[in-house]
C-alpha cells in the first residue's frame, strides 16, 4: 500500500506536466489573443502591452518563462542572483490588471469550495439516502418517486432549477435571500452567514444527488441479489443489519469511482450557480477567463481543477482498496 | 449408541416410537410469476425430518427441491415467488405464518442452511470473525472474546487449521474446500435442531466432496442433529442419509429407507434415475441408460402424471390423472398408477 501510494504520487508531477503543455499550446493556437478587442486598439499600444507580457516571443520561449515561474521553489531572480523565494506563480492576470493569478486563486477558490462542501453533502445525503431505499424496495412506490425526481433532477438544467429555487424560497415565500453572499467574503465570512448558501447549494447538488441515487439504487440491486445476502438472511439477521452491514460497502463501490472527479468538479464551483445567486466564486473564471484569452488565468484554473481531479482519484483508489479487502495493491 | 474403535459415534435404529418430527412440509405450493407466466416450482410437496434424522432429498435441476428448502426459511422472495398454499411446521408452528421477528430467532438460530457455492455464499467484504460473531451474538447472545472464542471453537470443530489466527481472514483468503468449512461452522456455531444442506459440495472438486460430506455426517452425528441434505448426486444419497425423498417437476415421486429405494425403486423415475448411474457392483459392460426426453415446462404441466411423456410403463390412465403419493400393497410409498417390482411392471406390460 505505502509502496503503491508512492509510486502514484510520483506519476503526479508528470501527469500535471502533460496537462499544462497541452493547455498551453492549445491556448496559443486558439485565433486572437488577450488584447484583442472589439473596437480597434492603436497598433503600438497594443504592441507595448504584449511586450510587457512577453507575448512577442516564441510560445516555446513563453512555455519556458511559464515553467520557470510555476516551480516550486525559485533559486535566482530574474538578473541572475542567488535568491530563494516559494514558487507556483502563475503570473499576472491579463483582464484582471490590479490581481495576479495567484490572488485571483485564493481569493474566489475558497467561496467556491464551501458552496461546493455544502452542496457535496447534500447531494451525498439526498443521493445514498433514496439509492438505498430505492434498492431496497425495489418496484415500490419510492422507487418509482425517487427515481422519476431523479430523472427530473438530471434533465432539467442549472440554469432553470436555480431560478426556480430563488423563486419560491426567495421571492414568494421570503424564506431565504435571493441571491448574494455573506458581506465579509471568502471561506469563513460564508460560514458564518449560511443563508446565502442553501439556495445555490440545493441547485448545485441536484445534478449530483440524482446521479448518486441511480448509482447506488444500481449498485444495491446488484449486491442484493448475490449469494451472500441470502445467507445474512439466512442466519436470521434483521433487514436494516444486512443493509448496512452486508450490502452497502459492494453497493458503494460504483459511487465511489463517480465521485473521484465529481468531487473535484463540484467543488470549482460551477458558472451558471455562480452567475445566477451572484457567488463570487471562482466557477466563473473558467469560461471567462478561456472567452478573454487570459492566458495566465486559464492555466490557473486549469492547474486547479487538474490538481484536484488527480487527488480525489487518487484518494477514490485508496478507499477503493479500503471497502473492498480483494483488492490488493501492488 | 455404539462407538466404534476408531471413534465414530453411530446412533442406534429408530425406535418403535418415533419421535414427533422436527420440520414437517405439508402440501407446499409455491409459483413465481415471470414474464413467460407462471411459474408451478412447488406443487404439493410434503416430507418431514425427525429429531436427528438424515433426509435426503433428490431430483434433477429444476425439479422444486431448492425452492422448498428455501421456503421453510421463509427465504423465497415474494414477489417474485408466492407461497400458494401448505405449511411449514417446526415442532408444530407453522413458519409461513410467523411474524418476521419470530421467524427471525428461527433462521440461524434453530433452522440453519448451508448452501452450494462457497465463493459466492460468504460476504468477501467482511472478515470470517465479523460473519460468524454476528450469528453467536445474535442467537447466543455473547458477545465480544466470548463471541470470538466461540467463533474459533466452532471453526476448529469443521477442522480449519490455526483457527485463532484464520478467523480475522477474508473468505478469498481461503480455497473452495475452506470455505465450505466456514460455512458449515457457521451454521452449526448456534447449534441448531436441523440443518439444510443445499447441494453443498456441487461446486467443489471430488477429492474435497467425500471430506465435507463426512464432516456433515460427523457433526449431525455428534449433535443428533436433523439433516436435509438436498443433493442430485445418488452416490451421496447412499452412504450419509437414512431417508430418501424423490422429486419431479415440484411433487414428491417416491418416498423410501435408503436401502429399499437402491434395491428396489417404485416409481419409474427413480428406476431410470437409478439406471441411468453407473453402480460398482454390477457386472461391467452395462450400458448406461439416459432418460429420454426433457422435464416438462413448470409453466405448463401436463393434466396428468408430469413424468408419463417420459415413462416407459405409461398407462391411458397416466395422462388424464395426477397420481398421489400413496402407499402400495407393501407399504412403499411412491405416486404411481404402475405397480413395479424389481424394473418391471407387475401385471407384465
Amino acid at each position: 500500500m505505502g509502496r503503491y501510494l508512492f509510486r502514484r504520487l510520483l506519476q503526479v508531477p508528470i501527469v500535471l506536466l502533460i496537462l499544462v503543455t497541452i493547455s498551453f499550446f492549445l491556448m496559443r493556437a486558439a485565433p486572437g489573443g488577450p488584447f484583442d478587442m472589439d473596437k480597434q486598439v492603436d497598433a503600438d499600444i497594443k504592441r507595448r502591452m504584449e511586450e510587457k507580457y512577453h507575448l512577442d516571443k516564441h510560445p516555446v520561449v513563453q512555455y519556458g518563462m511559464f515553467l520557470r515561474d510555476l516551480a516550486p521553489i525559485h533559486v535566482f531572480d530574474r538578473e541572475g542572483n542567488v535568491s530563494i523565494r516559494p514558487g507556483f506563480d502563475l503570473g499576472p492576470s491579463f483582464k484582471n490588471k490590479s490581481l495576479s493569478v495567484n490572488e485571483v486563486i485564493w481569493l474566489k477558490a475558497p467561496v467556491s469550495a464551501l458552496l461546493g462542501i455544502a452542496a457535496l453533502l447534500i447531494s451525498l445525503v439526498l443521493g445514498l439516502g433514496a439509492g438505498v431505499v430505492a434498492g431496497v424496495r425495489q418496484n415500490s412506490v419510492f422507487d418509482y418517486g425517487s427515481m422519476a425526481v431523479a430523472m427530473v433532477g438530471l434533465a432539467v438544467p442549472t440554469f432553470v432549477v436555480g431560478p426556480l429555487l430563488a423563486l419560491v424560497f426567495g421571492l414568494w415565500w421570503k424564506l431565504l435571500p435571493v441571491a448574494g453572499y455573506a458581506a465579509d467574503g471568502g471561506f469563513f465570512g460564508g460560514l458564518m452567514a449560511p443563508q446565502y448558501l442553501i439556495l445555490p447549494a440545493f441547485a448545485l447538488a441536484l445534478p449530483f444527488a440524482a446521479r448518486i441515487a441511480r448509482l447506488t439504487r444500481a449498485g444495491m440491486l446488484e449486491v442484493i441479489n448475490q449469494d451472500y445476502i441470502r445467507t445474512a438472511w439466512a442466519k436470521g439477521l434483521r433487514e436494516h443489519v444486512i443493509v448496512v452491514r452486508h450490502a452497502l460497502r459492494g453497493a458503494m463501490l460504483p459511487v465511489v469511482s463517480f465521485l473521484g472527479p465529481a468531487v473535484a468538479q463540484i467543488l470549482t464551483g460551477s458558472l451558471v450557480v455562480e452567475q445566477i445567486f451572484a457567488i463570487p466564486g471562482i466557477g466563473r473564471e473558467f469560461v471567462t477567463s478561456a472567452m478573454n484569452r487570459d492566458y495566465t488565468m486559464v492555466m490557473g484554473t486549469v492547474i486547479l481543477f487538474g490538481v484536484l481531479l488527480v487527488a480525489f482519484n487518487l484518494i477514490v483508489d485508496v478507499v477503493y482498496g479500503l471497502l473492498d479487502p480483494r483488492i490488493r495493491y501492488t | 449408541m455404539t462407538v466404534t474403535p476408531w471413534g465414530e459415534v453411530i446412533p442406534d435404529k429408530p425406535k418403535a416410537a418415533p419421535q414427533p418430527p422436527v420440520l414437517e412440509v405439508k402440501d407446499l405450493h409455491v409459483h413465481f410469476r415471470t414474464d413467460d407466466g407462471r411459474v408451478y416450482a412447488v406443487n404439493g410437496v410434503s416430507y418431514d425430518v425427525a429429531p436427528g434424522e438424515s433426509l435426503a432429498v433428490v431430483g434433477e435441476s429444476g425439479c422444486g427441491k431448492s425452492v422448498t428448502a428455501m421456503s421453510i426459511l421463509g427465504l423465497v422472495k415474494t414477489p417474485p415467488g408466492i407461497m400458494a398454499g401448505g405449511q411449514v411446521l417446526y415442532r408444530g408452528r407453522d413458519l409461513l405464518k410467523l411474524k418476521p421477528r419470530e421467524l427471525r430467532q428461527i433462521r440461524g438460530g434453530k433452522i440453519s442452511m448451508i448452501f452450494q457455492d462457497p465463493m459466492t455464499s460468504l460476504n468477501p467484504f467482511l472478515t470470517i470473525r465479523r460473519q460468524l460473531t454476528e450469528a453467536v451474538e445474535l442467537h447466543l447472545g455473547l458477545q465480544g472474546d466470548a463471541a470470538r472464542d466461540k467463533a474459533v471453537d466452532a471453526l476448529r470443530q469443521v477442522g480449519i487449521p490455526a483457527p485463532e489466527d484464520r478467523i480475522d481472514s477474508y473468505p478469498h483468503e481461503f480455497s473452495g474446500g475452506m470455505r465450505q468449512r466456514v460455512m458449515i461452522a457457521m451454521s452449526l456455531v448456534t447449534g441448531p435442531e436441523l440443518l439444510i444442506a443445499d447441494e453443498p459440495t456441487t461446486a467443489l472438486d471430488v477429492t474435497i466432496q467425500a471430506q465435507i460430506l463426512e464432516l456433515i455426517q460427523r457433526l449431525q452425528r455428534e449433535r443428533k442433529m436433523g439433516l436435509v441434505l438436498i443433493t442430485h448426486d445418488l452416490s451421496v444419497v447412499a452412504g450419509m442419509c437414512s431417508r430418501v425423498v424423490v422429486m419431479y417437476a415440484g411433487r414428491v415421486v417416491e418416498e423410501a429407507a435408503v436401502d429399499d429405494l437402491f434395491a428396489d425403486p417404485r416409481h419409474p423415475y427413480t428406476l431410470s434415475l437409478l439406471e441411468s448411474v453407473p453402480r460398482l457392483d454390477e457386472p461391467a459392460g452395462r450400458k448406461l441408460r439416459p432418460i429420454e426426453g426433457l422435464p416438462p415446462k413448470l409453466t405448463s404441466l401436463p393434466a396428468g402424471c408430469a413424468f408419463a411423456p417420459r415413462c416407459r410403463f405409461v398407462r391411458d390412465r397416466c395422462k388424464k390423472e395426477a397420481p398421489k403419493l400413496e402407499p402400495d400393497a407393501e407399504g412403499r410409498k411412491r405416486a404411481c398408477f404402475v405397480p413395479i417390482r424389481r424394473g418391471r411392471a407387475v401385471d407384465g406390460r
